[in-house]
Order: structure tokens, then sequence, then C-alpha cells
């Protein structure tokens, strides 16, 4: 920024020479062995594989961790799970299967899981994956040591794990591993969503010996897992690379390796991917709009539903007039869903009627939530006292900063409050750390974001986001109606009685709208033409364990 | 013993002023609304989940109590333990360092390379079409910022021409574009010095009694001028590169550089604190200690500026 | 008496005027700047649109006679949001420049001139702020404070004021041995007035070319804050958001990019040529690069 050229007389050289000495040490450092991560990929070993066997794809992001307890976001996720493996998995039709256990059964009320292991399962080091090894695995994720941020979202429900984490128990309760082949859960209430919550890495199978080898830290030689790779190498801020794991007990992968680069700009993926020097790589709305126009790469781009919804929050713990449901209806029939997807999103997501998401079970396909209709928006907000917006005290837009996709949404909703409702609201573009934080304290009065499944059931999307005690409600909403049956779904056993029980309680909040939701999530990404085999499900791709290459395109 | 006296006087200053830095970064730190479990949390931050991982971090103690713990395993060689990754800090920057360094050399190579030969070009030419033209130059490479310059050369060379790969693939001469980015600003600032420099030099009058002798003007200029010419020179391109030493923030996030710069920018909107940090004091550090060595330098070259302050 | 002595000895300045305006480069900036203000003042006027004015059914059009420079993201006039933007680096380019002024030279004239503690609390204070790396200090600042105006004020006086006081400071220091200063001393005269009659006038040759040099830097810092996306908040313009923004853009349309791009590398090039050529006029003795 500033230059600070300082002014000194003849002896001002004194400085520059001390300049470069730093600088020449700089330069020993360099050539003194420290090799600057990814040096030329000659220097491994994947120039002998053959072309073909290796699948090169990009991560968004340095892997946050290498430790399936505390993993979060996507992008690692997909790492963890080529090299772990669990009790389940999901199929591509968005089902439960056996992973490394081979089969279930459901006791003592909905409340009991008792889990047989397969035999013949084995650890990268060779040992075999026995009970113990999930009660270490899964106790670890509980454990204080740990401390894991998300440990308690997706195994909070088993019997003792609160008591445990808060240093209150030695153990946890309700892991228990009646023989070697037998692992028993026990949850405290009957909740039917338990299952899917185990697909989640804080419940991959870790080895025991590699971890505490490693001073009871998760590093790059002691990710040692069940899956179909294994890693073999993590250069940082450059790749990790994956080897496929010959003994995995679905058999051999196909392919030989996978390697994942680490590429930050999304633009960078894109240019790469257009070089042939990637083989799947994601697609921005404004790389969509080109892409689709060009007839090499049109073919290649492949849309993928997400089960995550966008949607605008309207908090009546922070602005007084969003207790009149009728201002709140207002703004709903404001919202041209429409428009918003049809310019800024490129017409790709699919709009949002209701709030769980296309593909999630209990997901309602006819519903119809509240239409755009400015008119009967004026009307309503006139009838709660503020005609033409008059009298409304000032509002904010909050959204999250540098997601250029997120501002362009953002900026369009202002637009059309404005000339449809006639209210002119502020935008206030945050970063995310502080917005999460305004979040968490319920002070935004009105705000554009988007919650992503933790895991496949209407139950993550209606009592946990709204239900009157949910800690994640800071939208001062409580519907009694809407408690009722949520709480009553939440523990029903019959799968459609539940999501009959959960359309219900969504209909009517939406109709309450105290959430407007705009549009699901869809993805796109570009694939490399010779391609087959590649499994996904609603929630990402599913381990790359039987893709392979075409040999002829 | 007063040239000690003085050594130990500019060496507590240095001391202090880091000592003071490390105390305001922690305190912008802690100041900052949203922190790293409520990051780390994301969605799922309920009042209880929040409590138990502040207390797992030692963040729930008083502010004083983090502080201390801090600054007394930073002092020690601990740069402490990174929130976001979970990893000691020392060893990532230890990596990350030399790819920074190496940025910094190559821009500050170019600079000299092209910023010299022009300056004194426009020096001995002075007056001229020559100087007009090298002049303007400088002007114009002082004007325009790196994330203007960098889009645009990848633009040309990486996309268009496909000269050179779109990011840093592990060779050195990957650099070059962001090298020529960055090094842009410090070529026309030594440009302008050596041109300045070189013009009151060879005015002077001794320049002047070896032209009379015969010398010829290459002669001249190599032999005499060069060696009293170059010293402001090398200050502008020392501050240069030891400001690039501590991070060319945008450069190496555009072009993804896995260098000091990228992690510390990245580490704000995460509230990775003990990473902010720590490249913020070793940043610091470098650059006070290089001012330190030449404060000493100055006070054992001239006595009298061990009295008087710097200018 | 005060008044008979010289206030300072550089009278024949003005006679050097039209030749340090008659030199191309110099009075080219100094057109283009002061066009830039005409614009900023009445961009109003001279936009054909409002810079908020949306369209999203007509994004990303290439240029025409609605559009002459095409339309953005969400269908806002290009051209008018570059106008616009010019208000923004212009009024964060005097404000911040002034805040600068103001402490620099209080703060610089006094430590130069009365020495002691004062002038070693000002060098260690600047010592610090310039051992801070300015950009994470800017990002830290904007980032945890939130976007606008006002913050981006907030973190570039910050950041740039030391810079001043010790440019001050420094010449007050070559100015305090000079005879008229010391005859002043001599005859009795406060600090205050030997600051506001002798000091001032003389140190209006570099500060006039320092503030004009530091307004190009600020419109930079402008640029690079909003480019990293701490800057403005939307849906006011900045030319730095609106590279960043276009940077997105690229492959449906690169000249989203180059047309602010451009704009901004004008305006500090400008500043810059003009500070050069006020520092040949003014300040002949700078060995400054």
């Amino acid at each position: 920024m500033r230059a600070r050229t300082r002014s000194r007389n003849g002896f001002a050289g004194a400085a520059g020479v001390a300049g470069s000495l730093l600088g020449a040490a700089g330069l020993a450092l360099c050539l003194a062995g420290c090799d600057p991560p990814g040096k030329g990929a000659g220097a491994s070993a994947g120039a002998t594989k053959a072309p073909g066997t290796v699948l090169r794809l990009a991560q968004l992001a340095e892997p946050t961790t290498l430790d399936p307890a505390q993993v979060q976001d996507g992008p690692t996720i997909e790492l963890h799970m080529h090299v772990f493996d669990g009790l389940v998995r999901w199929t591509p039709e968005n089902k439960l299967a056996p992973a490394l256990a081979e089969k279930w059964e459901v006791g003592n009320g909905g409340k009991t899981y008792t889990f047989h292991l397969r035999p013949d399962v084995k650890f990268h080091n060779g040992r075999t994956v026995t009970a113990g090894d999930f009660v270490y695995s899964l106790t670890r994720s509980l454990s204080p040591k740990t401390a894991s941020p998300v440990a308690l979202v997706y195994l909070n429900d088993i019997v003792g794990a609160a008591e445990y984490r808060d240093g209150k128990a030695e153990s946890v309760k309700g892991i228990e591993a009646p023989d070697e082949r037998t692992l028993k859960l026990t949850i405290d209430q009957p909740k039917a969503y338990f299952l899917s919550k185990l697909t989640y890495p804080t419940a991959y199978a870790v080895c025991k010996e590699a971890v505490e080898a490693t001073g009871g830290a998760v590093t790059a030689e002691s990710m040692i897992g069940a899956g179909p790779f294994r890693l073999t190498e993590y250069r940082r801020a450059d790749r990790l690379i994956l080897d496929a794991n010959k003994e995995y007990y679905e058999g051999a992968p196909k392919l030989e390796r996978i390697e994942r680069r680490i590429l930050l700009d999304g633009g960078t993926r894109h240019d790469k991917f257009t070089a042939g020097e990637l083989d799947i790589t994601d697609v921005t709305m404004a790389s969509y709009r080109a892409d689709a126009q060009n007839p090499e790469l049109k073919p290649l781009l492949k849309q993928f539903e997400r089960p995550a919804v966008f949607y605008l929050a309207l908090n009546q713990k922070a602005y007084p007039p969003f207790k009149d449901k009728r201002v709140r209806q207002a703004f709903a029939h404001s919202i041209d869903k429409a428009e918003i997807i049809n310019t800024v999103h490129e017409g790709l997501p699919r709009r949002a009627e209701g709030i769980v998401p296309y593909g999630v079970p209990g997901h309602n396909a006819g519903f119809k939530g509240l239409p755009f209709d400015p008119e009967k928006g004026k009307k309503l907000l006139a009838e709660a006292g503020f005609p033409n917006g008059s009298g409304l005290p000032p509002l904010k837009l909050s959204f999250r900063a540098s997601v250029e996709d997120i501002r362009s949404t953002a900026l369009v909703v202002q637009g059309q409050l404005k000339s449809h409702l006639g209210v002119q609201v502020e935008l206030d573009e945050t970063e995310w750390a502080t917005f999460l934080k305004k979040r968490n304290t319920g002070e935004m009065p009105f705000y554009f974001l988007r919650w992503a499944a933790d895991y496949l059931d209407p139950q993550n999307f209606l009592s946990t986001m709204l239900h009157s005690k949910a800690p994640e409600n800071t939208l001062g909403y409580a519907n009694p109606e809407f408690d009722r049956l949520c709480d009553a779904a939440d523990v029903m056993q019959n799968e459609q009685q539940r999501f009959a029980s959960y359309g219900k309680a969504e209909a009517i909040a939406v109709d309450d709208a105290v959430w407007v939701p705009i549009f699901f999530q869809k993805d796109v990404e570009l694939w490399n033409p010779r391609l087959r085999g590649v499994e996904s499900m609603l929630m990402g791709h599913l381990p790359h364990k039987r893709t392979y290459f075409e040999s002829s395109p | 013993m007063r040239f000690l006296l003085f050594i130990l006087q500019r060496c507590a200053f240095a001391v202090a002023t880091l000592w003071l830095l490390s105390v305001i970064t922690f305190s912008m730190g802690a100041m900052a609304p949203g922190g790293p479990v409520e990051v780390m949390l994301g969605q799922h931050a309920d009042p209880a989940s929040v409590a138990r991982l502040k207390k797992e971090f030692g963040l729930d103690q008083p502010l004083p109590v983090q502080y201390g713990r801090w600054i007394s395993g930073f002092v020690r060689g601990d740069l402490g333990t990174s929130y976001r990754f979970r990893e000691p800090i020392g060893p990532m920057l230890r990596e990350r360092y030399p790819i920074t360094v190496r940025l910094a050399l190559t821009a500050g190579a170019f600079a000299v390379l092209v910023g010299a030969p022009l300056g004194l070009a426009a020096a001995l030419r002075a007056g001229s079409w020559v100087d007009r033209l090298a002049t303007t130059t400088a002007l114009t490479g002082v004007s325009i910022p790196a994330f203007v310059l960098l889009p645009l050369l990848v633009l040309l060379f990486s996309l268009q021409l496909r000269w050179t790969p779109v990011t840093y693939e592990g060779e050195w001469w990957h650099l070059a574009l962001p090298a020529v980015a960055l090094g842009s600003r410090p070529a026309a600032l030594v440009a302008r010095m050596t041109r300045a420099s070189f013009l009151e030099t060879l005015g002077q009058d001794y320049i002047r009694t070896a032209r009379a002798k015969g010398l010829s003007w290459g002669r001249t200029v190599l032999t005499h001028a060069a060696k009293n010419a170059v010293i402001p020179v090398l200050t502008v391109l020392g501050t240069s590169v030891g400001y690039m030493l501590g991070g060319s923030f945008v450069v190496e996030t555009l072009f993804g550089i896995p260098g000091i710069g990228d992690i510390s920018v990245s580490s704000i909107p995460a509230r990775d604190y003990p990473m902010i940090q720590a490249v913020t004091l070793l940043a610091a550090a470098v650059f006070i200690g290089v001012n330190l060595l030449v404060d000493i330098l100055y006070g054992f070259l001239d006595p009298r500026l061990r009295v008087a302050p710097t200018p | 008496m005060a008044s008979s002595i010289p206030v300072s000895a550089s009278l024949p300045r003005l006679r050097r005027l039209p030749a340090a305006l008659a030199r191309p480069s110099t009075a080219l900036a100094a057109l283009f700047l002061a066009a830039l203000v005409v614009t900023a003042l009445f961009a109003p006027l001279l936009a054909p649109h409002r810079y908020d004015a949306q369209n999203p059914g007509n994004r990303l059009q290439p240029p025409s006679r609605v559009h002459p420079l095409g339309t953005d993201g969400v269908g806002r006039d290009v051209l008018s949001r570059l106008i616009y933007g010019a208000r923004v680096s212009l009024t964060i380019a005097v404000a911040v420049e002034a805040v600068e002024l103001l402490f620099g030279l209080t703060l610089g004239m006094l430590a130069g001139l009365r020495r002691g503690w004062l002038d070693n609390a000002v060098m260690r204070v600047t010592d610090l702020m310039f051992a801070f790396p300015d950009i994470l200090l800017a990002i830290l600042i904007t980032g945890t404070l939130g976007k606008s105006l006002f913050n981006v004020f907030v973190a570039l006086a910050l950041v740039g004021w030391p810079a001043m006081v010790r440019l001050v400071r420094s010449r007050t220091l070559t100015l305090g041995a000079e005879e008229f200063v010391l005859s002043a001393r001599a005859m009795g005269a406060s600090d205050g007035r030997i600051m506001l009659r002798h000091l001032l006038p003389n140190l209006l040759g570099p500060v006039v070319v320092a503030t004009t040099v530091g307004m190009g830097t600020i419109v930079l810092a402008e640029a690079t804050l909003s480019f990293l996306g701490l800057g403005i908040q939307e849906p006011f313009p900045s030319w730095g958001s609106m590279i960043n923004t276009g940077w997105q853009h690229r492959r449906s349309d690169p000249m989203l990019t180059v047309y602010p791009a451009v704009c901004l590398a004008a305006t500090i090039m400008a500043f810059n040529f003009l500070g050069d050529g006020l520092r040949d006029w003014l300040d002949p003795r700078s060995r400054h690069a």
C-alpha cells in the first residue's frame, strides 16, 4: 500500500544492504532443502501410473482437518469418505445400506440399535476392524479432549453422550460392544432418523494404535481407515494423493489413484479442466452462463440437486413489525422467486415452495407456498398499519460477504421489495464470522441464508430450525401447533405418518412466513466425457469405488 | 561505552515495540465480533455448545490470562496452534515462508533488472525523449495496482497464449507473472531513484574532474559515479523487498501461491487468532529487526548519529 | 518586529509556475483530475441512470444506446456506476488526506520543533505503526467493523497518518536550523507563531506534493480493500468492488473488469503525474523517488 521510502543520506545503503542480507538468508533457507510444496509432479511415483487409472479432482480449500471426528465442510468430508468407512452408508437412491455393519436390529421400542459387523474388513494397516474399534472411535469423537464442534450434532442422541463430553462420566453409557463383532448403541428416544446420522464422519472407524501413536491426534501418518482408498501423500497447499485399497471388502476400486489438488480459485479450477488437467470441476453461475453457450463444454455439464434451501429469515425478535403475521406475509408475497432463479441463477435451481428440499424424504411434492402476489402484499401491509411501507422503521437485509451469487440475490430482493411493496431495505453485507455471531444472538432482523441438511430427514429442517425450543431458532418464532406436530413426528416410527405430520407442520411454518424459502440448491459440474461409474446421491458424490475411465471417448 | 548504551537503548526500543504490537494484535482479535468458536460451530451454535468449546479452547479465561499464556509460549518459540487447522503454527509457516521469499526475491530481481537500466538511461540522457519515456513508464508502473495488473497478465499469457500455467505449480518460472505484477511498482521506484541519484552524483565536482582528466563516460559512470549513486537505490530496493517479505497478500491469493500472505488473509474471516498474531508479529519482527540493524550500523558509521535522533 | 523578518526565501517559485504546468504530462494530469472532480460533483446530472437501478432480466448486456458500456450482473448501467464510483474514490481520498494533514502537520511540526519527549513519543509510535503490516490492519478493521464508507475511512486514516507525520517532522528539523527560524526564536516568538508564520509556508511545497501523491495511494488502497470484499457496502459503487465482481464474470464479459480497472489506473496515474510535476516546481531539492 503506502510506499515508505525513508530518505536517509549516504548511509542509506546500510538499509539496503541489510534488506538484501535478509533476502539472501531467505534464499539460503529455500535452497537448503526446505523444498516448497508441490515441487514438480514428476517427483512422485505417480508419473509411472498408467493414464486412465488416475482420477484428478480439485479440492476447493485446504482440508480443514484429517480427523473425521472434527470435519464439517463438504470438500473435506469428500476426502474423508474415501479413506474411512462407517457402519452404514448411502446408496445412489438416497437410502441407507449396510457398510461395515452387515446387518442390524432395532429393539426396545426403537431405542436400541444392535449392529453385526462384517468379519472380513481390515484397516489399511492390515488389522481387522472389530466392534471395539467403533467403541473407541465413537467415544473419541465425543471426548472433551478431541473437542469436536460437530460430534454432539450427530451423536447426541446416544445415551450418556453429553455427560461424557462435559466430563461428568468416564465413558459413554449408550455405547457397548458385547463381543468383537457386535456393537450396541442405545439412544434416548425412538428417533427414526438416528441411523442416517451415523453416515456422518463422526461415526467412522479410526485405527486406535495409529492415532495413539501420533499423540491422540489424526495426522497424515495416522489417517488410517478401512475405506476404499488410503492416503499415501499429503503435500500441504498442493495436493493429496490417495491410492486404491486393494483389500477393500467390496473389492478393489477400479481406479489406481485419486489426486485431489488444492485449488482455491473457481476460475483456476475451470481453466484446469478445460486444459485437460482435471477430470471433474465445480461450475459457478457466472461460468455456467458462458459454458452453456460453448458447444464443446455444454455436453459435459452435469446438474445435481442438493438438500439445501436458500431462504429469507424474518426475525420478530429484532424487528417488531415482523411480529405481525400480515407484515411477514406481505414480504413473502412481494418476492418474485421466478425472477431470482431465472436471472441471477440462470434458471438452474428448483423453486422452493416449502422448506424441505426436493429429494429429501418427506419433501412435499405438490405443496404450494405463498405465491408471488404484489397486490395482496400491499393490501396486507396496509391492513397491518403500514400503507406503502410508511411507518416502518429502517430495515437491513443481511447476507454473507464475498459470495457473488448471494450478493446478486440480495440486490434483486432489495429491488423487488422496493418495486413490489414500496419498502426500501438497506443492504448489510456481513463477513461470515460476524454474520454467524449476529445470527446466534438473534440481532439480525432480516437475512438471507442457506441451510443444508446434516442428514436426510425433515426433522433436520423443521424441528431443528423452527421449533420454539430449538437452539437454532433465534427468530423468536413460536407456534404451539407447529411444535406439537414436530414433537409427535420426531418419535413416530411409521414413516408415512411421520412425514404426514411434518408436512402439516411445514405448511404452518410457510404460511406463517417466518422463512421465505426461495430455491433449493443445485450444483453444476463439468465432467471428463470418459468418466463412467461415478455414483452420486443427494448429499454429494459417493466414494469413487466403481469409477473408471472409458478407454475410448 | 556510549556506543554500547546506544545499542542497548535501540534493542530495548525494538523489544518494547514488538511487545506493544503483540498486545495490540491480541486486543484487536479479542474485540472482533464473532470468534473461532462461532466459526467452527457454524449454524449449530447453541449457547451450550459455544460455552463448551470455549472452555475446551481456553477461550473462557479472562483476556489477560489468555494473553499471558500465548505470549509466554511465543517467546519460547512455540508459535501456538491454529484454531482452523488444529495444528502447530510453526511448521506451517516454515513450510510456507520459502515460497513467499522466492516471490519477493523474484519480484525484486525484476525490479532491479528493469528499473535500474531504465533509470540509468534516463539520467544519462537527461532532458531528452529517452528521459521522458523512461520517466513516464516509471510513473505508469507505480500507478497500476497489482490486483489489476495480474488478472490482465493472466488473461493474456495464461488463457490466451497458454505460455504459463494459471497457478503456481512448483516451478520457479511459474512465478514470472506474479513477480512482474508485484515487482512493477518497485521497478518504477527503483527507476526513479536511480535517475535522481545518478543525476545528483553525476553533477558532482569529482565526476567533472574525472571527465576533464579524459576518462570516458563508461568508465566514469561505472567506477566513480556508481559507487555513490547506488546507495539510495539499494535503500529503495531493500525497503521494497523487505516489505514484500512480509507477504504480498493480494498477489498470493489471486495466483494461488501458498505463502505467508495467503494464509494470513484467510485467517481473518476464520478468526484464527493464533495464526493472525503469529504472522503479524513475525512480519513486524522482520521489519523491526532490519531497522534495528540499520540503526546500529548507522551508529557505528557515524558517531554524531548516536546522539541525535535519526532523521 | 516579527513582520520585518523574511518569512521564507523562496519567492521566485511563482515565476516558475508556467514552466511547470507547460509540461504536457502534468497539464494533462491536472485536467484529468479536474474533469474527475467535476464528474464526481455533478454525477447525478451526468449519469444516464441511477447507480442502483437494477433490471435483472437485462443483465450482462453488451454496450447499447441505452447502456453505453453495457450492464452488470443485476442489470445496472455500468457507465453510471463508473461515474458514481468516482465520487466514492475522491471522497475517501479527500477525507483521509485531510485527516492525515491535520495530524501530520500538527504533530510533525510540534515534534520537529520542540524535540524532547514529544519527539521521542512520536517517533516510537510511528515506528510501531510502520512495523504493523498495513494491509492486515486495514483488513482487520473493516473485516470486523463491517463494510461501510466510514469504516474504510477509519482504516485508511489509521494506516496512513504516520507517513505524513514523519515527512513533516523531517522537513521541520531541517527548517528549524535555518536562519529565519532561529532569529524568530531569538526574538521570543512562540511556537505557535513560528509554526504558522514561518514553518507552514515553507512546508507547503513538500506537503502539497505528498498530499497529491498520497491521494493516489489512498484511491489505490480503497480499491484494494473493495477488491478483497471489504470496502463499500452494496449497492454503492466502488471501482475496486466493480473489478472484483467483473472478475467473477470474466468469462461472460471481460470488459466488466477492464472499465473500472482503466478508471482506477488512470486516476492513480494522474495523481502521480501531477505530484511529480508539482514536485519539480515546489520542491526541487527533494531526493524522493
